[in-house]
């Protein structure tokens, strides 16, 4: 045999090798764990055929602590590119059969690769994390590795969508990479995120919790609002990425990709004529209304489980993308409290750092009163949705459907906030705030020394609602710019969107806003 | 008399009325509450003889239930410019005496014009608020102006300085403005702020909460952290603006001002040896040490009795200000929660946008651990920290001190972060984890191999001193270039001065966009 072919069959048998990361039993031990491998992660996210892979051949160089010429393939993470719906995506995935995909110094700089590239040729990075924590031989220099991702993890936020996916544990300081990322998808059981687990809780604070209760997929995607989509199993969680990139532009210069519909009229829907209750004490459903006013099927939420009495998410208008925000007064009667305030501020910066334009359903009685509210700090968190709105220079489009009262009103992006076109139904009440409020407010005094206060407050109640108790009030002042009939809902919203589209707008030179944290 | 000096006589009578507000029976009762007028706290505030009045004669636009005939002198809010120290700055206070001091459409469009006028101008809007809320009587008209003024305040943000200083009452929605601002100052004595007043918690929630309780500037400062500074009465709080203002630039395409404080920068701090303990877990007050280090043992504190763990604080160097954020190991340690994370990160994010130089202290053992701050969400909240100091382009400094350990070393401010300079005292340690889980998970077969307890016990102490030695003090991160330099505790100041010195022109420029996605 030549050299050259030795080589090269060297190289065969390496490559072979090396793929199987931890070696066969690790991944059957892998699989038993009702785990993916790393490999399979990246194959299901990926198109078919287009996986290129980089530093297949890192290896770390560590000579403490008996580390010296261990072999760990590919230091325990894939790394490449590919396409997904033909455009173009980077990825790191976490290999848990090579030392328990922990992180280390040559590790943490193929996540830092990953997002280098991403950044540089402007696609989107998709990370799967499956690891034991930092590889603890490398102390600081793991410790540091872990510094250069966040560091990049942060500088990268804004220029191209960072995507997570928590497919095993992530504990320690790794779980700030995700949480700097824009999106985390967590598969249920298998995934974990705390920044301290069970078992150094109870030896410090005496507290016992199990993993799943510290910080599965069921409690960061509903209690604590860390993780944004809960996903029943690995294949859900990778369709969830899929489908989530595809509303999504490569990068902060890019538009979204539009979908040609030509089959989508702006069909009127009659419906929507009658789905507001008359009892103003029955909620309505706002899902069912963004439902039949978007692209039939097209609505992805966001952070579903989370602060439920607030709507976020992806859908599509005419086939093009649009960011929906939504009360949804099945909850809390669709208040504003300081989890939705949280929730719904931060995708309205998603949005706008990604030329995604900006669609509201508004039915909202005002923000949650309250001792426990005012003091976690309403007052600064809620303000975080009149800031995030007020600086969004992307199209901003308004629909008010029932209720808008007060700051709340105002916290659902008006024309005050730049909305760029605001919609009313018939159905709308804007006003300062509920009758039942103003009335003893304003006219206390009288209503005190009627003969008859009872009727008296009727009457004047009667009077506030006729005066200012519909949208026509606000469209005098311009605040509103058409009242619409329901059924014509998707018509508006599509054309609307297609005049605004091309909207340029520059706010004063800063290098950031102050926006309340 | 000719008829312009008539006319001159109508306009001095006209003006001395409307100067009194709501009249002096009213002035009287404010008074009695332990308030200032608007007109002197404004007197009080600027440079004597500086402040420009602007709308005095406008009028409120009401006409509807009952507000026809009524007269609200310069409805309710005077705004104008002044100077402080010299410098411009534009102001509103609202006038309590005339009719609460209610937001009319008027009323909202003159606090929004001074706003404009200092966006414009580049010069801080300090806002002294005084106000019983929306004045209902004209529904829609307060309604869109309060959107237009958190709308201004949010688009100033970070272009201009904003304070908002509560000498009363700020309820309702009119709380986002103050909560939009980029400091909340409280006069105890009569400030309080709730987005719905006791009476509506009691109809919606039935909680029973007297005003204090619900929105006081104790529950803000030390709970809520929706409130900055607390001071005592309105010449305290005015004080207090006046001091935070000399440390900012007028807005975010200047400087801060250089004072000469008569420091001298060479000063060693000798002092710094005597606070800082020999054991490493004696808890000690980080004020003490900022003291000794910063130009006349003279810093403002932000956010003194919120999140105690963290202190965040405007001081000079050299005369130069610098923003400091540094662990206080007096309370939990020094450990970074969910509150202190975001305290921090919001400082820092302001003194990014204001040219302002970031100072680290550094001695914490982690980010704080357990149920409770992960329920609240330590994992996207905590990360504010890391966003912030990663994007922030003013000059950067660490001083490892004491424990810097696993991520709350990254948090304060490592290398990794791009961070100028990275000093550490002698005194410095630096661990990804500590010796006995290190030893646990290297050596756990190792130990476990070992039958007899007392010598596994021996073997255990063995390696963990070994690790010590080898790897926790602070020469080893040093040969890793992970630290810049290790000094001489009581050189700290002069290093500092000539440190900030060489990086008076630093520029830097992260990828265009728009803005980071920052965790909220």
């Amino acid at each position: 045999m030549s050299k050259s072919k030795e080589r090269v069959e060297h190289l065969v048998e390496e490559i072979g090798r090396l793929q199987k990361g931890g070696g066969d039993k690790a991944i059957a031990r892998q699989h038993e764990a009702g785990k993916k491998t790393a490999r399979e992660r990246l194959g299901m996210l990926f198109d078919n055929g287009t996986f290129q892979e980089t530093g297949l051949f890192a290896q770390h160089r560590c000579v403490d602590f008996g580390m010296a010429g261990r072999d760990l393939p590919a230091d325990g993470v894939v790394n490449g590119s590919g396409a997904v719906e033909g455009r173009l995506v980077f990825a790191s995935s976490q290999d848990f059969t090579v030392v328990a995909g922990t992180a280390a110094e040559v590790h943490c700089k193929k996540f830092c690769q990953t997002i280098d590239d991403g950044m540089r040729y402007g696609a989107p990075v998709v990370l799967f994390q499956d690891s034991g924590g930092a590889r603890i031989q490398e102390g600081v220099d793991s410790l540091n590795g872990y510094g250069e991702i966040f560091y990049r993890n942060s500088i990268a936020s804004g220029v191209v969508p960072q995507i997570a996916v928590i497919a095993g544990p992530c504990a320690g300081g790794a779980v700030y990479s995700p949480a700097l990322c824009d999106f985390i998808v967590m598969v249920r059981g298998t995934a974990q995120m705390f920044i301290t687990g069970p078992k150094v809780i109870k030896d410090v604070m005496g507290e016992e919790v199990s993993m799943q209760d510290l910080g599965g997929a069921e409690v960061q995607t509903s209690r604590s609002g860390v993780a944004h989509f809960l996903a029943e199993d690995e294949e859900e969680a990778v369709a969830i990425v899929r489908k989530l990139l595809s509303y999504l532009p490569s990068n902060n210069l890019s538009d979204p990709p539009r979908i040609a519909m030509p089959s989508v009229t702006a069909r009127p829907d009659a419906r929507l004529n009658e789905i507001v209750p008359d009892d103003p004490r029955t909620p309505l459903d706002m899902l069912q209304i963004i439902e039949a006013v978007v692209d039939p099927g097209s609505l992805l939420q966001v952070s579903e489980r989370f602060a439920r009495n607030f709507i976020t998410g992806f859908a599509r208008l005419g086939g093009r993308s649009v960011g929906i925000l939504a009360n949804q007064p099945l909850d809390k009667a669709g208040c504003l409290d300081i989890d939705a305030s949280d929730k719904g501020a931060r995708h309205i910066r998603f949005l706008n750092a990604f030329n995604i334009p900006i669609v509201n359903f508004v039915d909202v009685p005002g923000f949650l009163p309250g001792v426990a509210q005012e003091h976690q700090g309403i007052i600064r968190h809620g303000a975080k949705m009149l800031h995030a709105y007020s600086c969004a220079t992307v199209p901003k489009i308004t629909l008010i459907v029932k209720k808008a009262y007060g700051g709340s009103y105002l916290a659902m992006c008006p024309k005050s906030q730049g909305a760029d076109r605001v919609f009313a139904w018939p159905t709308a009440e804007i006003a300062v705030m509920g009758a039942e409020m103003a009335v003893p407010l304003i006219f206390g005094k009288e209503i005190g020394q009627a003969q008859d206060p009872d009727r008296k407050r009727s009457e004047l109640m009667a009077e506030y609602h006729e005066k200012f108790y519909s949208p026509y009030r606000a469209a005098e002042r311009l605040q509103v710019d058409e009242v619409i009939v329901p059924a014509e809902t998707r018509k508006h919203l599509i054309r609307a969107l297609d005049t605004i589209k091309s909207k340029r707008e520059t706010t004063p030179a800063r290098k950031n806003s102050n926006i309340p944290l | 008399m000719s008829k312009v000096r008539d006319q001159v006589k109508a306009l001095a009578q006209k003006r001395a009325v409307l100067m009194k507000g709501g009249g002096d029976k009213a002035i009287v009762k404010q008074h009695d509450r332990g308030k200032w007028s608007a007109r002197e706290r404004l007197d009080y505030f600027f440079d004597p003889g500086t402040f420009i009045e602007i709308d005095l004669f406008s009028q409120h636009i009401g006409r509807e239930l009952g507000m026809a005939e009524a007269v609200v002198p310069a409805d309710g809010i005077i705004i104008g410019y002044g100077k402080i120290d010299g410098r411009p700055v534009a102001a509103f206070a609202e006038d309590f005496t005339c009719m609460g001091g209610t937001f009319g459409e008027r009323h909202g469009r003159k606090m929004n014009k001074i706003i404009e006028f200092g966006m414009r101008n580049n010069m801080p809007v300090v806002g002294l608020n005084d106000s019983g809320g929306a004045r209902l009587q004209e529904n829609m008209g307060p309604l869109s102006e309060y959107g237009k003024l958190f709308y201004l305040n949010s688009i100033a943000s970070g272009v201009v300085p904003q304070i908002a200083v509560l000498l009363g009452p700020v309820a309702g929605g009119q709380a986002y403005s103050p909560g939009l601002n980029d400091f909340l100052i409280m006069a105890r004595n009569a400030a309080v702020t709730f987005i719905a007043g006791p009476p509506l918690v009691k109809a919606v929630t039935g909680e029973d909460i007297d005003a204090q309780s619900l929105g006081g500037p104790d529950v803000h400062s030390t709970v809520s952290g929706t409130c900055h500074v607390v001071c005592e009465d309105d010449k305290d709080a005015l004080d207090c603006t006046r001091d935070l203002l000399s440390y900012l630039p007028s807005s975010n395409r200047d400087r801060p001002p250089v004072v000469d404080t008569g420091d001298d920068p060479a000063r060693r701090c000798e002092g710094v040896y005597d606070i800082i303990p020999d054991e490493r877990d004696t808890a000690y007050d980080m004020h003490d040490l900022i003291r000794e280090i910063v130009d006349s043992g003279q810093f403002f504190e932000i956010h003194r009795d919120y999140a105690r763990s963290m202190i965040t604080c405007f001081a000079r160097l050299g005369g130069s200000s610098v923003g400091i954020y540094a662990n206080n190991p007096q309370f939990v340690g020094g450990a970074i929660d969910v509150p202190a994370a975001e305290k921090a990160a919001r400082f820092i994010r302001f003194c990014d946008a204001f040219n302002i130089p970031v100072l680290s202290l550094v001695d914490t053992p982690a980010y704080l651990i357990g149920s409770t701050q992960e329920k609240l969400g330590i994992i996207y909240k905590g990360a504010k920290l890391l966003h912030a100091i990663s994007e922030a382009t003013v000059p950067q400094i660490t001083v490892y001190i004491g424990k810097a350990y696993a991520g709350g070393y990254l948090a304060m401010g490592s290398k990794d972060f791009r961070i100028d300079y990275v000093f550490a005292w002698p005194t410095a340690s630096i661990a990804l984890v500590g010796p006995k889980g290190t030893v646990n998970v290297i050596y756990g077969k190792e130990l476990a191999a070992v039958t007899d307890k007392a010598e596994r016990e021996k073997l255990r102490a063995k390696k963990e001193q070994e690790f010590v030695d080898t790897y926790m003090n602070i020469y080893y991160p040093a040969s890793l270039q992970h630290i810049d330099d290790i000094i001489d505790p009581a050189d700290t100041r002069q290093i500092l001065i000539r440190a900030y010195e060489s990086l008076k022109n630093k520029k830097v420029e992260l990828p265009w966009r728009k803005h980071g996605n920052i965790p909220l």
